[in-house]
């Protein structure tokens, strides 16, 4: 089956699975607690930004409320396991059901919006279920509740964060291959012509209100999947970690690695995250700097960081072409 | 108490009608949703506080400066960062993302210059309250009530009456028919950010003896803003006004009778509301729906 690929295919294969096999064989190196937690939450703001990244990549909408998902999947995951004693791993499924129920049901009436408005919406929606929260004794929304930590089968996963790092490479991979298969499926082909026009889409007779809200719909499962990971993987949830403005957090992190790729939320994400703790104490140039950066991409970079990596591979695939004599195999 | 309640809520209703101007004169001229209007009512009122208080300024001077500042800075704007990345192609969601990105520089640089720590405004009359038929309200309010009046006044008649406001009223609607008529859009375009950035100064001179002056000023107020712009109809300037007023009646009839601290809430569920019922606002504006 390898020999059938192009070269330029190759090397991204390669270039992937050099990824995986670093992220694999990283706590060989250090399985210092603090940077396992870090790379564990990483793992969850991939797959939040993944997420956004179906609604805002492939089916051409936006949101800059997703935090209200993330505020969702949480708050139903950690009320369910905590009060009714639903195991861990069932909850966070429940959790990101119960959002993508509250995305669909937000995406009825808000689909048919145009682009800017969306935006208003999404804002308006978000700034909502945070006073809402605030609003809601029993959720302690300012002091947090505790929650309960991840169990697979008995096994405490949150005893050592090794262990919740290997979770979330698995997560981040299943949730990876679920993207690429929804990308070829009829869905993924139906919303991204959505995205490009339409239109004309409505006129090749895909139901255009329909793909929007099922775009919304798996967006805001994996956000509200990713928010009750995120607060089962810290232990606790509180009412601050859900304001409207960090949505665009996760917008940076979808922009920065490439807006509509598989890899572009793993690359965004990631670094998003070592830039937020190397200006941890400096909040205001934090600030700068992500404005600074989202300039930049939009307006020279307009592929993210992927983009950057596709051109090296292109220019990589020449050079081993070139050698070998056979001629540019470019796809 | 009901016509205190009133009063309290026409009052913060002209100021919300003014954020909302903000937003609505430049969706109107150039179709661009400014996510960076909150943050020029934060830097304004920065200015403001460091004209006032630490420079000792009068008050009229103060205000006159801080105008004057901003309108060069929303000029600057749009000339320095809109229209280049416009010229290069930039659309859409991108270019809201675009100024969701200046809004951060902008709140990021107040904080790097003036610091997180919130400051108050000291109050501007030596009289703490005025009487109006029974209902007491601080002079600074009023203040706020009369000029946001003269600054509507202000624009509508700059809008209607002048050569300028014309042709940027033109250029709005097409622009390329505006530039064969002879009226330098890239001008008139500018104008019109600088228009909306004195708006943006004169909200945040008067919501700064209001509230104190902090980073989080633009940000709570830009949702309001937002909210009175939308149900007034999105784009049009005088519909802003009115939705402002209903969206400050609305908050403080529920603030006095029903729950102070749901408020806020109130203005984000009435701006979705508003959208997923009529998105088109009261006074129908059109230019909202996609397929």
């Amino acid at each position: 089956m390898f020999k059938k690929l192009t070269t330029r295919q190759r090397v991204s294969y390669i270039a992937v699975a050099l990824l995986l096999i670093a992220a694999l064989f990283l706590p060989v190196f250090t399985r210092n607690s603090y940077r396992m937690y870090f790379f564990s939450v990483v793992g969850a703001y991939i797959i939040a930004a993944t997420g956004l990244d179906i609604l805002l990549g492939m089916s051409g909408q936006i949101s800059m409320g997703h935090v209200a998902y993330l505020a969702v999947g949480g708050y139903v995951s950690v009320l369910l396991s905590s009060n009714l004693g639903v195991p861990v791993l069932a909850s966070m499924l429940i959790g990101a059901f119960a959002a993508a129920a509250v995305g669909a049901l937000v995406a009825i009436p808000c689909a048919k919006l145009k682009m800017q408005f969306l935006v208003l919406a999404s804002i308006a929606f978000s700034q909502f279920i945070y006073q809402l929260i605030c609003q809601l004794n029993f959720l302690n929304p300012y002091r947090g509740l505790q929650t309960k930590p991840i169990t697979i089968f008995g096994f405490n996963l949150n005893s050592n964060y090794v262990y919740t790092y290997y979770f979330s490479i698995f997560l981040v991979v299943v949730v990876l291959i679920l993207r690429s298969l929804l990308t070829k499926s009829k869905v993924g082909r139906a919303l991204m012509a959505v995205r490009d026009n339409t239109r004309s889409a409505d006129g090749m007779g895909i139901n255009v209100r329909a793909y929007k809200i099922m775009a919304f719909a798996i967006s805001a499962f994996l956000c509200g999947f990713a928010g009750a990971y995120m607060a089962h993987l810290s232990g606790y949830i509180v009412s601050d970690g859900y304001k409207q403005a960090l949505s665009f957090n996760y917008l940076i992190m979808v922009i920065f690695g490439g807006v509509n790729s598989l890899l572009g939320p793993v690359i965004g994400a990631t670094i998003y995250q070592f830039i937020n703790e190397l200006l941890a104490s400096a909040a205001a140039w934090r600030s700068v700097t992500y404005g600074i950066v989202v300039l930049v991409i939009v307006g020279f970079v307009p592929g993210g960081c992927v983009s950057a990596l596709r051109t090296v591979g292109d220019k990589l695939a020449h050079m081993i072409d070139g050698k070998k004599g056979e001629g540019g195999a470019k796809p | 108490m009901l016509l205190s309640v009133i009063i309290a809520g026409l009052i913060m209703g002209a100021i919300y009608g003014m954020v909302g101007l903000g937003y609505s004169i430049i969706f109107r001229a150039s179709g661009i949703m400014n996510l960076a209007q909150g943050e020029m009512i934060t830097l304004s009122a920065f200015l403001g506080v460091t004209f006032y208080e630490v420079l000792g300024l009068p008050y009229p001077i103060a205000l006159a400066l801080t105008l004057i500042i901003m309108f060069g800075h929303g000029a600057f704007i749009q000339m320095g960062v809109i229209s280049q990345f416009s010229k290069r192609g930039v659309s859409g969601v991108y270019m809201i993302l675009i100024t969701l990105g200046l809004s951060r520089i902008m709140n990021g640089g107040c904080e790097l210059i003036w610091g997180s720590s919130p400051r108050g405004f000291p109050s501007i009359f030596s009289v703490t309250t005025i009487n109006i038929f029974g209902a007491f309200v601080t002079p600074e309010r009023l203040m706020c009530f009369f000029l946001s009046a003269a600054g509507m006044l202000v624009i509508h008649l700059f809008l209607t009456r002048t050569k300028t406001g014309i042709g940027t009223r033109a250029s709005a609607m097409d622009s390329t028919a505006a530039e064969a008529c002879g009226i330098d859009v890239v001008k008139s375009n500018a104008i019109v950010w600088g228009i909306a950035c004195t708006v943006a100064a004169m909200s945040g001179m008067m919501l700064g003896p209001i509230y104190s002056v902090s980073l989080t000023l633009g940000a709570n107020m830009s949702v309001k803003g937002m909210a009175s712009s939308v149900s007034g109809g999105f784009g049009n300037i005088y519909g802003a006004m009115v939705g402002g007023l209903l969206l400050g009646l609305v908050e403080s009839l529920v603030g006095g009778y029903v729950d102070a601290t749901m408020r806020d809430m109130i203005a984000y569920l009435m701006l979705f509301l508003i959208l997923c019922v009529r998105p088109a606002g009261l006074f129908n504006e059109q230019s909202v729906r996609d397929v």
